[in-house]
């Protein structure tokens, strides 16, 4: 391995290595939980749901790490700087991002293995090494998708949102053509999804019904040109990402802009009447923009799964679209309020802008009130706009009264639930970039306290709805104390 | 101390440093600072990098907190009401970004709220002279026209105190040129206090009334610029001579060529009538600030190991 | 009136104003009742603290360079020629006696000295020959 080589790798390694640490300790903690409580009846939904909400959301936040991380640090202008090229960082970045990716799918498949030794789990009910591969890999393949779309963004934020929405709309599109093809064509379908983001999630799970198909008597699906098909995306996606990482010219606009002739101001507007008016103001712009993103999508991939569906539910305006933006609410505005939580500081925080907003007769208490509060309900409201509008329109022109699908009051409690953990998400992942300033590393505690919470519903203490809301209520409150320490006191950890 | 000449000397000086230490972890980075300045005087406070500048500034905004000593500015403490300080003076960061997204002419109205005294009508006409766009975003500004946003945003509230820290750090001479008349016509001219780091000597000379130099955490020396040229001077003279007469001079700096010293003193008249009473023969060059300043932030390690060693070394010769 | 400061240069700035318009004054370039910039004109023209430029309009009226009226501006007082050649020559000696004393460390006698002044001088007035032979042409 030449110098260039190993210098880039160590570089890569030394800004990734807590992450990784991180990542490993938490899926070893999730491994040690149920055994330490003896309660291995539940242990593999366990996997499978942590496994999925990981999976997506690691694939998410590593893949806008690597699309922006160098651009938020403003490192590019060095990197571009040096003899090497650019594209060398990139992949140095891919292979410690897939050694990240992978580590929760390593530490998995080693406890099963130990435990099926031990005789905790019935031998071969466990999943194969190729399936814990294939998640593994499908985890790379979310990452390496966002990456290459959202490669060269100003900050991670902005990654992330631009790669998520890409995402879902990719998948939005493929809801599409399984309602048009499916019957006819299972195989072309097959083909999309194996080459999407996330795609090898498919190769496991044929690799992990072959046994049921093959009790069934049903003839094996031949895998190996999923697989291709999978590799092919896969690295399609890294060569794009290569291709373009660091291609960016930080200066260009900045010297059209200020070469353009200036025009001497005439009049300027009045200023804003009150401090609360500006804080107020400020925190719209900024938090507006993704949550309207986010709306968005909640949008598109609701009304796309119902058009896909709409031969099962007889028509698009259904309580099935109301079914459908539900979960896709809860699923997407989980991401949407941790990423808006994170941006309530990134700015705010940045060393430069830090001391711009300090070092003026500001109030702390009431930036922190003002632009927590304003950007919680603009973040919230926004986001669950797409369903009340849902359910608006079905009230006026829907065919069936609406609660048919929930029945009565039950549909109630789920939506209750699903905003108070969006509210938890939001105060956690600001709790988190206030103390540690960090968005990745933020995100990534953010996610491991939610799956930690998630731990609470299962025995032993299988929290009901009404616990699961209180405890929720109880981190966010929590977490919003500290949040507020940290910024009145000017905290950080690692500073 | 009484209340009467607290409140005197707080009518007398914007800024009062008394006994300052602040540490961060195991580093010292201010050591025992004292310093006071004087109501309308432009005030330039230099150093190295690293020196202990920006920890000084940060500490007379409250952002950050001494570990001991008094500090005073404007006669307020900054740590016990720092939005009182920042309400009157205006600051300028050190490199300072502002929100890239805003345009300039939101900035201008977003920040004015905070401000009890802010004159909408002054920003604008500093806006117009500083030939600012309004409707460009901030990301889009040049280095120039950043550095002059913050400059309107710092003065458009006719704070009593400028604090400036390095604003002329990243401007090319062309604007820092204009960045000197900018001080000259707008702060000293309105008579404000202004008080600003810098390490670039030969901008600030023209410019300042006074002179700090900060070295390691400590002050090194406080004086106006002619006084501090008329006392540090470089005297070129005999090695031999210059050991009987060390300990009667403030040496700075010293350097050996064969058999010649120069010595750099800073109580230049006392050694001169020295050497003329002694009847010694010198030759005596005034310095430039550049020269003055490097004497005495690195010329230092002459002065307290090498100089002695060197005297030591020549006084067998004796 | 033209003045240029030079940065950097081992001679204060409030000495190197008030040398220049000296001279211009010495020279005649500057003639009596003359206006001068004010002191916040010419400091932002030359971009110096404004009370440097006041100290030295407060010395040079000192040494009846210049007059400064109440209200009115600063002026060049009527004996200002007369009252700058003074410390003009007093400037020009400092200068001579630095030039002898580099002309000593390089061994040259007085006699020596003497003839180099005279070189430079006779070298002048043929400059000044060939320029009006020039002109009349």
């Amino acid at each position: 391995m030449s110098g260039v080589w190993r210098s880039l790798l160590w570089k890569e390694w030394r800004e990734q290595r807590f992450k990784l640490l991180a990542i490993t300790l938490f899926t070893a903690t999730i491994v040690a939980w149920p055994w330490l409580f003896d309660s291995n009846g539940t242990l593999y939904e366990a996997f499978v749901v942590i496994g999925f909400f990981c999976i997506l959301s690691l694939g998410l936040f590593v893949g806008a790490s690597l699309a922006a991380s160098e651009r938020s640090q403003r490192t590019v202008g060095f990197l571009q700087s040096l003899t090497h090229s650019t594209r060398r960082t990139a992949i140095a970045k891919l292979v410690m991002a897939a050694l990240t990716v992978a580590s929760p799918g390593v530490v998995l498949f080693v406890a099963v293995k130990v435990w099926e030794s031990l005789g905790y789990i019935p031998a071969n009910h466990g999943i194969s090494a190729a399936a814990f591969a294939a998640i593994a890999w499908a985890a790379f393949s979310f990452a390496i998708w966002v990456a290459a779309i959202a490669v060269n963004l100003d900050d991670e934020v902005r990654a992330g949102a631009v790669g998520f929405l890409a995402v879902a709309l990719f998948w939005g599109v493929f809801a599409v053509a399984v309602d048009q093809w499916l019957p006819a064509s299972e195989e072309l379908i097959q083909a999309m999804a194996a080459s999407g983001p996330g795609g090898p999630l498919l190769i496991s799970i044929e690799i992990c019904e072959a046994p049921q198909r093959e009790f069934a008597l049903l003839p094996p699906r031949p895998i190996g040109r999923l697989v291709v098909l999978a590799a092919i995306s896969t690295l399609a996606m890294a060569l794009l990402y290569v291709w373009h990482f660091g291609r960016v010219a930080p200066a260009q606009r900045k010297s059209v802009e200020s070469t353009a002739k200036s025009v001497v101001p005439a009049w300027l507007a009045p200023p804003m009447r009150k401090a609360w008016n500006a804080i107020l103001w400020k925190q719209c712009c900024e938090s507006l923009p993704l949550s309207m993103l986010g709306a968005g999508a909640i949008l598109c991939v609701s009304v796309f799964i119902a058009v896909a569906s709409r031969g099962d539910q007889g028509g698009i305006l259904r309580d099935g679209l109301l079914a459908m933006s539900i979960p896709v609410w809860i699923l997407i505005g989980g991401l949407v309020t941790i990423v808006s939580g994170i941006g309530l500081w990134l700015d705010d925080l940045r060393p430069e802008l830090h001391m711009f907003w300090r070092s003026r007769p500001i109030a702390t208490g009431q930036w922190f009130v003002l632009k927590f509060a304003t950007s919680a309900i603009i973040t919230l409201a926004t986001l669950a706009l797409p369903s009340l509008v849902i359910y608006g329109l079905l009230t006026a022109f829907g065919e069936r009264p609406v609660w048919n699908l929930y029945g009565g009051d039950d549909w109630r409690m789920p939506v209750l639930l699903a905003l108070i953990s969006q509210f938890g998400f939001f105060c956690v992942a600001a709790a988190f970039m206030a103390a540690t300033r960090r968005p990745m590393v933020s995100a990534l505690l953010t996610i491991f306290t939610a799956a930690g919470f998630g731990f609470c519903l299962l025995p032993p203490f299988s929290l009901e709805a009404t616990g699961s809301a209180v405890v929720i209520a109880a981190i966010s409150a929590i977490a919003t104390a500290a949040g507020w320490l940290c910024i009145r006191n000017d905290w950080a950890i690692g500073r | 101390m009484s209340q009467v000449s607290n409140s005197d000397a707080s009518a007398k000086f914007a800024i009062e440093l008394q006994g300052v230490c602040k540490s961060f972890r195991r580093t010292q980075v201010l050591s025992n600072l004292t310093m006071r300045v004087e109501r309308g005087k432009t005030f330039a406070f230099l150093g190295r990098n690293g020196a202990g500048k920006t920890t000084s500034i940060r500490m007379l905004l409250g952002l950050l907190n001494r570990d001991q000593g008094e500090v005073r500015v404007l006669g307020l403490d900054p740590t016990a009401e720092p939005l009182k300080v920042r309400a009157r003076v205006g600051y300028l960061a050190e490199d300072q970004q502002m929100y890239g997204w805003m345009r300039v002419e939101e900035i201008v109205r977003f920040v004015a709220p905070f401000y009890a005294t802010w004159d909408h009508d002054l920003a604008l006409k500093y806006l117009r002279e500083f030939e600012l766009p309004l409707a460009t975003k901030i990301k889009h500004l040049s280095k120039g026209q950043n550095v002059r946003l913050g400059l309107v945003l710092a003065l458009a509230h006719r704070p009593e105190l400028v604090i400036l820290d390095d604003p002329a750090l990243g401007l090319d001479p062309v604007m820092r040129k204009q960045f000197n008349r900018d001080l000259v016509t707008h702060l000293q001219g309105e008579g404000r206090t202004v008080f600003y780091s810098s390490h670039l000597l030969y901008e600030v000379e023209p410019v300042a009334d006074e002179v700090a130099i900060l070295d390691g955490g400590r002050l090194v020396r406080q004086a106006d610029t002619e006084t501090l040229r008329r006392d540090v001077k470089q005297f070129v003279l005999d090695r031999s001579a210059l050991a009987a007469l060390r300990d009667d001079m403030s040496v700075l700096e010293l350097q050996r060529a064969g058999d010649d010293a120069a010595v750099t003193v800073q109580n230049a008249s006392a050694v001169r009538a020295l050497l003329d009473r002694e009847g010694i023969g010198y030759r005596m060059n005034d310095l430039n600030l550049d020269e003055i300043f490097a004497a005495y932030v690195a010329g230092k390690v002459d002065d307290d190991a090498g100089a002695r060693a060197a005297v030591d070394e020549l006084a067998p010769q004796r | 009136m033209f003045l240029r400061i030079e940065k950097g240069s081992a001679a204060p700035i409030s000495r190197q104003i008030a040398h220049q318009i000296a001279s211009l004054c010495a020279a005649g370039k500057l003639k009596p009742g003359e206006r001068l910039p004010s002191v916040r004109e010419l400091a932002r023209d030359l971009g110096v603290n404004q009370n440097t430029i006041l100290r030295v309009y407060e010395r040079l009226s000192g040494d009846g360079l210049l007059e400064m009226r109440q209200g009115q501006g600063t002026f060049v007082a009527d004996g200002a020629r007369a009252n700058a050649s003074p410390g003009q020559r007093t400037r020009l000696l400092d200068e001579l006696r630095q030039i002898a004393r580099q002309a000593q460390s390089l061994g040259l006698s007085s006699e020596q000295i003497h003839e180099l002044l005279s070189v430079a001088l006779g070298e002048l007035d043929e400059q000044a020959a060939h320029d009006l032979a020039g002109n009349l042409s």
